[in-house]
């Protein structure tokens, strides 16, 4: 099996969801009393309760990774190649979590692979442009 | 203009959650915290966790990760908009995928956001994706007859 970006983001998604209910173990005690349905009143409620917040948000955010992640498989596995306007502004996010947040799963995990995932592909493009070349002055 | 497609809706669903959390409505006093700090370093991040009161600032990490959900939706809609230009369809794993994602979230938090618009937006994009496979489908049988 190749491991591909969709698959490390994929694999981020299910850590940082599996880690969630683990660091905010209180709040999904409370959410499992209630079999994890309506734990917030949304728009309904007169203020923000931040712990019901804090937990749910973490915790939708590694879910939000898994559809970007399957996206992002399927397109390489068809070897579609990424846009760089998708890398450009996934790594200018990434370095937002950074700074706000430098010592947090955005510096240890999401960083690294944004690299990794930019180097590839740029990398990627020098190799398109030298068989352009070799082409062209064949 | 282009045609409005899924992935345009996708960076409009993303823009206005980013918008809702900055203002009063969501989590503007918070942010107006950040501000004084250059929105450097907010929070002791996984210092503060395992979380609890007295150690975790929960608004901090609310507002920190409601937000953040919102720009993440943006790069997700720009990809999907790519694929939807160039190849019309997309894959029925992503569709699926986020459809069961966005259900979970109107399950949880029913009166929100992710049932008055993130939802009808899935529940299209599975259908209006299925259509055009199918219709692209037939058009692949008709030019191998």
């Amino acid at each position: 099996m190749k491991i591909t970006n969709g698959k490390v983001i994929i694999l981020i998604g299910a850590i940082h969801t599996l880690l969630t209910p683990v660091v905010y173990f209180n709040q999904f005690e409370v959410f499992a009393r209630r079999f994890f349905f309506s734990i917030n009143g949304g728009f309904m409620e007169d203020a923000i309760n931040y712990e019901t917040f804090a937990a749910f948000w973490c915790l939708y955010f590694g879910l939000a990774l898994f559809p970007l992640g399957v996206l992002l498989d399927s397109m390489e596995r068809q070897k579609i190649t990424i846009p760089k306007s998708f890398i450009r502004i996934y790594f200018g996010i990434i370095l937002i979590g950074v700074y706000m947040i430098p010592f947090g799963g955005m510096t240890v995990f999401m960083l690294p692979h944004v690299i990794y995932m930019m180097i590839a592909s740029w990398r990627k493009t020098i190799a398109i442009k030298h068989n352009d070349n070799i082409l062209k002055t064949r | 203009m282009n045609k409005i497609t899924n992935g345009i809706l996708l960076i409009i669903i993303g823009l206005l959650h980013t918008k809702l959390v900055v203002t009063a409505d969501g989590c503007g006093t918070q942010f107006l915290n950040f501000s004084k700090s250059h929105f450097f370093r907010i929070s002791g991040g996984l210092n503060e966790l395992p979380a609890a009161v007295g150690k975790t600032n929960f608004e901090t990490f609310a507002a920190f990760w409601f937000f953040y959900f919102g720009i993440l939706i943006i790069p997700l809609g720009l990809l999907v908009h790519a694929i939807e230009k160039k190849y019309k369809v997309l894959p029925h794993s992503f569709t699926i995928s986020y459809l069961i994602v966005v259900l979970v979230g109107a399950y949880m938090i029913p009166a929100s956001g992710m049932t008055y618009i993130m939802l009808p937006h899935a529940v299209y994009m599975v259908v209006g994706n299925c259509l055009k496979d199918r219709k692209m489908q037939q058009k692949l049988d008709i030019a191998k007859v």
